[in-house]
């Protein structure tokens, strides 16, 4: 088959192979050490040229390779970040519901109010004309029809009815609201009633000669044994007054404190304080006429009420610090 | 002829060597890397017939077992590329060869040279072979081999019958 020659080549080049497995074999260094390095050197250099060569494409291998490894760590971590981010977003809503529950807890201490938390559960639909919600207590919580609900802005509106665990409160935006209010710092009355614009509230002056300005404070009047209104919670401030003094409709619209579109986390005052907080309630703000009521009165400031209540009002419980907490820097 | 004979069976030897070291290699396929060397020895062996298929065998085999990230016997690839290039050569009559033919006795001559790799090392007292692997090895080079077959035999034998067809089969 084979020409003489190839035969011979071939014989020979199978003796090589075996020879050399065979010194290869022996161990050591052996004969082949320089001439594998020799070898070695120049493929070596051919390998890397190679290398360099390939890597762009070997990108594309690696990818592939790894392609089911990624796409299990891609999944795995957008269930985790998926999780992360609902544990985030709750925590944020746990800490706006803390922070409505600290307000509440601030607004009832600095009115000697006892209020029962509650969280809106329901709202009333619009187009029922009436402005209500639904709230999660009810008799078994000790609520009782006419009382007060608050939030940590203020006034909310009123307990119109009341079930086993729920109840319906009535916001003082709804147009058959009417709210007996004072004007902070003074002793103008007059009647608050809703329009069903949560921004804006009609406030009829009783004496029309009364000066008011834009940007007082409006507080609750009181009604008896706190029912429907318990006394001196903020309501909202005068953004305009309609008519001169004088007219015989004096009417001053009102934007409520508390955002009744976005109410979450509200009180009801179960027992008024047993007395008048007055003004104390109201945020400290610039504008305000209202003299600190704080533990050092202006000579102006009207007699603190709540001072001489403390006693009694520390046994209620839920208040610790006896005295209210306006900001020093109010005037 | 014969200088256009040892340059082509340079620039196989080269390209093969190149692209199962750099790229085959690296790619990190399942199972064993994909053997191009002895596909081209198979191609050669086709090509210009067990002779020279045997002597492009030797020469192969020695480089390989001499080149960097191998660690055999010297001269155990060049016997086993050898003796695939003498039945490869003998096997296929030039006339019938149609590619699944060349697929069917390359996959073949692959798996069984990885088979007697590992009965020699075994023998030779290397430790290296893992007999628990050895049928995912060779069916898997097998494989490769089947897929790569037409892609070296092809073209060795278009050169070969371009550049040196006073010797080509």
């Amino acid at each position: 088959m084979f020409q003489r020659r190839a035969r011979l080549i071939i014989a020979v080049l199978i003796v090589v192979s075996l020879t050399f497995a065979i010194l290869d074999l022996r161990g050591g260094k052996g004969p082949f050490a320089t001439f594998r390095s020799v070898i070695g050197t120049a493929l070596g250099g051919v390998e890397r040229g190679g290398a360099t060569i390939f890597s762009p494409v070997l990108a594309i291998g690696d990818w592939w390779g790894t392609w089911g490894d990624q796409r299990d760590q891609i999944n795995a971590l957008q269930a985790e970040n998926q999780a992360l981010n609902q544990l985030v977003r709750r925590s944020a809503e746990d800490r706006a519901r803390a922070d409505a529950l600290d307000g509440l807890l601030k607004v009832a201490g600095a009115g000697r109010y006892r209020i029962t938390p509650a969280e809106v559960i329901a709202v009333g639909p619009e187009q029922e004309f009436s402005w209500t919600v639904t709230i999660d207590i009810g008799t078994q919580d000790g609520i009782e029809r006419d009382m007060s609900v608050i939030n940590a802005d203020g006034l909310v509106g009123r307990v119109s009815a009341v079930h086993r665990t729920t109840s319906t409160v009535v916001l003082i935006v709804d147009p058959s609201m009417s709210v007996g209010a004072r004007i902070a710092g003074s002793e103008e009355v007059g009647i608050l009633s809703g329009t069903g614009d949560q921004n804006s509230l009609e406030f009829q002056m009783l004496d029309p000669l009364a000066n008011v300005d834009v940007g007082t404070a409006l507080v609750t009047f009181g009604s008896k044994n706190g029912k429907p209104y318990a006394p001196g919670i903020p309501i909202g401030e005068v953004t305009e007054v309609r008519g001169t003094a004088g007219q015989l409709t004096r009417v001053a619209a009102i934007k409520p404190f508390a955002r009744m579109s976005a109410l979450s986390i509200v009180g009801v005052v179960v027992r008024p304080p047993r007395t008048d907080p007055r003004d104390s309630v109201l945020p400290a703000r610039p504008q305000l006429t209202t003299p600190d009521l704080s533990a050092t009165p202006s000579p102006s400031a009207t007699p603190n009420p709540t001072q001489s209540a403390n006693p009694a009002a520390t046994s209620l419980g839920i208040w610790s610090n006896p005295s209210p907490q306006p900001s020093p820097k109010a005037s | 002829m014969w200088l256009r004979q040892v340059i082509i069976l340079v620039i196989t030897f080269l390209i093969a060597f190149l692209t199962q070291n750099s790229f085959l290699g690296r790619l990190g396929l399942p199972g064993s890397t994909p053997d191009l060397i002895l596909i081209s020895v198979i191609a050669v062996a086709l090509a210009y017939g067990s002779a020279v298929g045997m002597m492009y065998g030797f020469a192969a085999g020695i480089l390989v077992d001499l080149a960097p990230s191998t660690e055999g016997v010297i001269g155990v690839n060049a016997l086993l590329f050898m003796a695939a290039a003498y039945f490869v050569g003998r096997a296929l009559d030039p006339r019938d060869r149609t590619v699944p033919l060349i697929i069917g006795l390359t996959a073949g001559t692959v798996g069984a040279v990885i088979l007697a790799r590992g009965v020699i090392d075994s023998i030779l007292g290397q430790p290296t072979v893992v007999w628990g692997n050895m049928a995912g090895l060779i069916l898997s080079a097998a494989i490769y081999a089947a897929f790569l077959a037409p892609l070296v035999v092809m073209p060795v034998g278009w050169f070969a019958q371009k550049f040196t067809p006073e010797v080509a089969v």
